[in-house]
């Protein structure tokens, strides 16, 4: 006889989830509670993870951490690559419409302001709105990209 | 019965994605910053942190606000038993506590202790050391706890 596939997919998640429930029994789960999100840059510039997600109701920001703390890093949005639905609008508090919104820090760590609020009036008349921010981070004088994804 | 064979394979592939998405990389990949941020009510995300002797991982704490002094506590007591005292970090010393701290708000581990290569190969069925450690930021404390691996 041969077994079908209902069988199949419902054993695989039985087990899935025993073997989960025994992970998280030996050791606490994960839980992400925090509102502040850490992208690592590497030597070579390198952002990790490429994309971060902020969320504006949850009022999260983001810190940007170079891998040692002598390190200056300078993250910038160019103006260029506003995503076409904010309306120039720069992607943290405190810059201007239609300028670049550039961020320095002398050594270690760069946390952003919070999400711009003018961007609150695109998401309430659009709650499925996704703004994609790519911005460059520089460490050493080599520039890479990233992006910042910021929803409702 | 290939069916059944290829839903277990497909459980186990699943699972294995699973686990190296929570505890981080596990394939050699070069020296990674693992990044904790912690609230202001000390609470660290992620909970725990899986770095690799191999890749010469390390971890960086980072408060929610620049300038709060951060302090990150490895009790001894806590220690994995196998370690024999070692702590994870260099810098420390056998059977004391390690204390990390900045008024900056980030504070940046030094390497993995080179001596926990010893206890790994000492003791080759060992895959993982646990140490529990104390995140705190101005005046209250929690816990975290970071993985070191081969």
């Amino acid at each position: 006889m041969v077994p079908r596939p209902s069988r199949i997919a419902a054993g695989s998640l039985t087990l899935l989830a025993v073997v989960a429930l025994a992970r998280c029994a030996s050791r606490p789960c994960p839980v992400i509670t925090d509102t502040l999100k850490a992208v690592t840059i590497n030597k070579n510039s390198q952002a990790s993870p490429a994309d971060t997600y902020l969320y504006y109701s949850t009022g999260d920001t983001v810190a940007w951490v170079p891998y040692a703390s002598t390190h200056a890093l300078t993250i910038t949005f160019s103006k260029l690559k506003f995503p076409g639905g904010a309306n120039n609008e720069p992607p943290f508090a405190g810059g201007t419409n239609g300028q670049d919104q550039v961020f320095q820090s002398g050594s270690g760590t760069l946390y952003s302001p919070a999400i711009n609020p003018a961007l609150k009036a695109l998401f309430d008349k659009d709650p499925s709105l996704q703004l994609i921010y790519p911005y460059d981070q520089q460490i050493g004088g080599v520039s890479q990209d990233g992006r910042i994804i910021i929803m409702k | 019965m290939k069916r059944y064979t290829a839903g277990l394979l497909a459980a186990v592939s699943l699972l294995g994605f699973a686990s190296c998405n929570r505890r981080g990389a596990s394939t050699s990949t070069g020296p990674t910053l693992y990044p904790f941020t912690v609230d202001r009510f000390s609470q660290a995300s992620p909970l725990e942190r899986t770095l690799h002797i191999a890749n010469q991982d390390k971890a960086v704490w980072v408060a929610y606000e620049a300038k709060h002094t951060l302090t990150i506590t490895f009790n001894s007591k806590l220690y994995p038993a196998i370690a024999k005292g070692e702590p994870p970090f260099e810098g420390g010393a056998n059977g004391a506590d390690q204390v990390l701290s900045d008024t900056s708000g980030t504070v940046y581990s030094p390497a993995i202790n080179h001596k926990l290569k010893d206890v790994f190969a000492a003791n080759p069925g060992v895959t993982e050391l646990d140490y529990t450690f104390d995140q705190k930021v101005d005046t209250l404390t929690k816990d975290g706890r970071i993985i070191i691996m081969k």
